[in-house]
């Protein structure tokens, strides 16, 4: 489905051989430049993550492998599923993807599953996320084996230059590294209670992401020492911060700022210069600063977040406060923070529950995963400067986190 | 090799999913919900201060004061002693001070009968017991106060402390030494310390020391053997009793948690290899064999309730925690939840150590994660019918 957008179009491409998966959660650009898509299903019990590709070029999606089965556990097998790559599906320099699996899909015939009640029972519970790399021209997995034990990894970072991974585990919230040379995994520990989304890396290989209150917290490259700086993300004045973890985060075009959104209340938008120990408030990410969200946290929630060839910050949000609530693609001028809308996602009848994550091709059109919908599926928008004949990115700017 | 992508995408056209059954799902909500759960960051109230940084914050020792306030001991990369005053005035925690090279306190924290909190280190550089004096300690609007930490003695030159209780009546401590497996004795007034006896030789001895109203002390030995030091007789003696375990399993089994109950004169064992309560009664040397609660295998602190039920916290290190009581009266072995509070935190706690009762029957529960909290149980209180006789 397509329609018109401000200053390009907008597709809606929807994964229709996945009848029961509900959320893209992970999605990232490839070397190749093909866009690459974790569709999961967290509602209906017996499912498993699918890899799927786009090209681009060809305007093409293919659905490549069924990762359940290939890690050893079908989601037949009645424990809670592999059922997802969250922010887990990350692209290297040499072709491969690099993923984590997470959990929340029930066992096969189950309603629900939530770790705390299965924990000892080890018919139904998690196993555990799965480490792995998933080879797209060879459609072939290599199995590292469970990291985090009984948990998912929500969100995963990949530093190429150490081949080591960083993590974050649900539901016990510990940060785990796993060096890839040599498949040892290390646990650092919890570091709060409600688990970040996000966790991303400077140029020097160090991790950063938040704690419950929105403090940022580094992990040393070279020594894993957890530190928390005295950096914290907005919110209002009335507020703690709490569940104000980082939720998507993007480097700016020159990699020295990051720009990103947390999972809170607020909708708000900030950015961060880790080499100077900078965090600077953006305010709410669209909308009237009046407008209050306190009650719903995912409902106006910003996420989605990329930049475009044009070097504008693009992200999605829900927008209803004197109209319609539809869901809408916005950008930001980094320069003037001006911001201004591009166009809504609702298609007929069909609109995004919510928006997981974004990425680029190399041509600049922008994909925007869908979660909450059954089938799911992405969102493509097209700007009117893209020309198949020009890249105007490459791999340099691809982020190598989810 | 994966199913090649052409055969996947046709065998999904013809795939037949799963569907969602359609009934709901009821009792699904896995925390404490019979009573009230709530939790306090290791900071003073109001966000004063920062809290016990983490991995110096695990709660591993725990024991009410005669001020009414909690103290209690963390470990990690330091050691800190800590009290927790419930006042209107000041419900937070102060954080007294590091513990110098200490480590680990592990149920070793014991208060005396002037109120002075005793301490051991269970890890660390040097196994000193020390002393601390609550007389200066208040936390209200205007400030928080606390004393000095002292050392008083090393017992040990090349060992370290794994269990600290004190009998009030005698003014004595005991403890565990950590290599040797020695029961000690300090005492306070003297200012001198005596082996009373070697719980095991091999080191298999459990790091758990429980005392009746007579003042006997209870330890356990190899294979689960209950040990009794008798300080009237100056006695150190094997009974011919062991700690329940599963068939076979002795040797793996440690006891890891016990309380002596006022209410009924029994002393509660919780043990480490399987994850077992019961019940010995010292009179006439009988053991109940409780139960098992969860899959978990360790049962990691034991209190008892002002009401006679016994409270205790088990799980693994890495697992989840779970809260359960047993009612001595109607022998019930009750599930009660994890430890989830929203206030003061909002918080999981899934990995506990240590316990103890408040002055007023409440239960505190000492976190032992990267970064811990204080938790606090208030049990139910019943509702009760008066029975009126003779119109009165």
């Amino acid at each position: 489905m397509r329609k018109e957008a401000k200053d390009g179009e907008i597709e809606y491409l929807c994964f229709d051989k996945l009848p029961k998966h509900d959320s893209t959660w992970g999605l990232c650009t490839g070397v190749d430049g093909n866009i690459y898509i974790a569709a999961c299903g967290e509602t209906t019990g017996g499912l498993s993550v699918f890899i799927l590709r786009y090209l681009p070029d060809k305007e093409k999606l293919e659905y490549l492998i069924e990762v359940g089965p290939e890690l050893g556990e079908p989601p037949s097998n009645g424990k809670a599923t592999q059922s997802k790559i969250h922010y887990c599906l990350i692209p290297g320099s040499d072709g491969l993807l690099y993923c984590a699996t997470h959990a929340s899909g029930p066992p096969i015939g189950h309603p629900l599953w939530r770790p705390w009640n299965t924990w000892d029972d080890e018919k139904v519970r998690f196993p555990g996320a799965f480490i792995f790399t998933y080879d797209p021209f060879k459609n072939e997995i290599r199995n590292y084996g469970i990291g985090p034990k009984r948990e998912g990894s929500r969100c995963l970072a990949y530093d190429e230059k150490r081949k080591k991974l960083y993590g974050i585990t649900w539901p016990r919230n510990h940060v785990y590294v796993f060096y890839l040379e040599n498949s040892k995994y290390i646990d650092l520990g919890r570091i709060g209670e409600i688990n970040p989304q996000a966790i991303f890396l400077d140029k020097f290989g160090n991790a950063y992401t938040t704690d419950d209150y929105g403090f940022m917290l580094k992990i040393d490259a070279e020594k894993n020492e957890i530190k928390k700086l005295n950096l914290k993300c907005p919110c209002e004045n009335y507020r703690y911060g709490w569940h104000n973890v980082t939720y998507d985060v993007v480097p700016s075009p020159d990699w020295e700022w990051f720009y990103g959104t947390d999972w809170g209340y607020e909708s708000r938008l900030w950015r961060f210069n880790p080499y100077e120990e900078i965090l600077e408030d953006l305010g709410r990410a669209y909308g009237h600063e009046n407008f209050k969200t306190d009650r719903h946290l995912e409902r106006w929630q910003v996420r989605g977040l990329v930049f475009g060839a044009d070097k504008k910050l693009y992200f999605a949000m829900r927008c209803g406060w004197e109209e319609k609530e539809e869901t809408w693609i916005i950008r930001l001028d980094t320069g003037t923070l001006e911001r201004e809308r591009v166009c809504s996602l609702t298609f007929g009848e069909h609109q995004p529950v919510a928006i997981a994550s974004a990425t680029f091709d190399f041509y600049g059109n922008l994909y925007f995963a869908e979660a909450g919908n059954s089938p799911t599926g992405m969102y493509i928008y097209r700007p009117n400067y893209v020309e198949k004949s020009k890249k105007l990115f490459s791999w340099k700017d691809i982020k190598q986190w989810g | 090799m994966g199913v090649k992508m052409e055969n996947l995408e046709k065998e999904l056209e013809k795939r037949v999913w799963p569907e969602k059954p359609k009934y709901t799902v009821k009792r699904y909500i896995p925390y404490v919900t019979y009573g009230r759960i709530e939790n306090r960051s290791l900071r003073l109230f109001q966000s004063l201060s920062e809290p016990i940084p983490p991995e110096e914050c695990a709660i591993t020792s725990l024991c009410r004061g005669k001020n009414r306030k909690i103290y209690g001991a963390t470990s990690g990369r330091k050691s800190h002693l800590f009290y927790y005053s419930f006042s209107p005035e000041g419900d937070g925690v102060c954080d007294i001070g590091i513990i110098e090279g200490a480590k680990n306190i592990k149920n070793s924290l014991c208060v005396d009968k002037n109120g002075i909190i005793w301490g051991g280190v269970s890890e660390g550089e040097k196994g000193f017991i020390f002393r601390y004096d609550t007389s200066k300690d208040f936390s209200v609007e205007y400030g928080t106060a606390s004393g000095k930490i002292e050392i008083v003695i090393q017992p040990f030159s090349d060992e370290f402390i794994l269990c600290l209780i004190c009998d009030e009546k005698r003014n004595i401590l005991y403890g565990i030494s950590s290599e040797n497996g020695y029961l000690f004795l300090y005492d306070i007034e003297k200012n001198e310390v005596s082996i009373k006896g070697q719980i095991d030789k091999n080191k298999l001895f459990s790091p758990v020391l429980v005392m009746d109203e007579k003042g006997n002390v209870y330890c356990c030995g190899a294979f689960g053997q209950l040990k009794k030091y008798n300080p009237d007789e100056d006695k150190f003696e094997e009974l011919p009793l062991y700690i329940p375990s599963i068939q076979g399993r002795s040797f793996y089994n440690r006891l890891s948690a016990g309380v002596y109950n006022e209410y009924d004169g029994f002393i509660y064992f919780g043990t480490s290899g399987d994850g077992i309560l019961s019940a010995f009664n010292p009179e006439n040397n009988f053991i109940r064999t409780i139960g098992k609660i969860t899959a978990e295998s360790e049962i990691n602190a034991l209190t008892c309730g002002n009401d006679g039920i016994v409270y205790g916290i088990c799980g693994e290190k890495d697992g989840m925690a779970h809260l359960f009581s047993y009612d001595p009266d109607n022998y019930s072995l009750n599930y009660l939840g994890i430890p989830y509070a929203t206030s003061e935190i909002p918080w999981h706690g899934y990995e506990f150590s240590c316990a103890c009762t408040g002055e007023f029957g409440e239960i505190y529960l000492g976190e032992s994660d990267r970064i811990s909290h204080l938790f606090i149980y208030f049990p139910p209180i019943k509702k009760r019918k008066r029975e009126i006789k003779n119109g009165i």
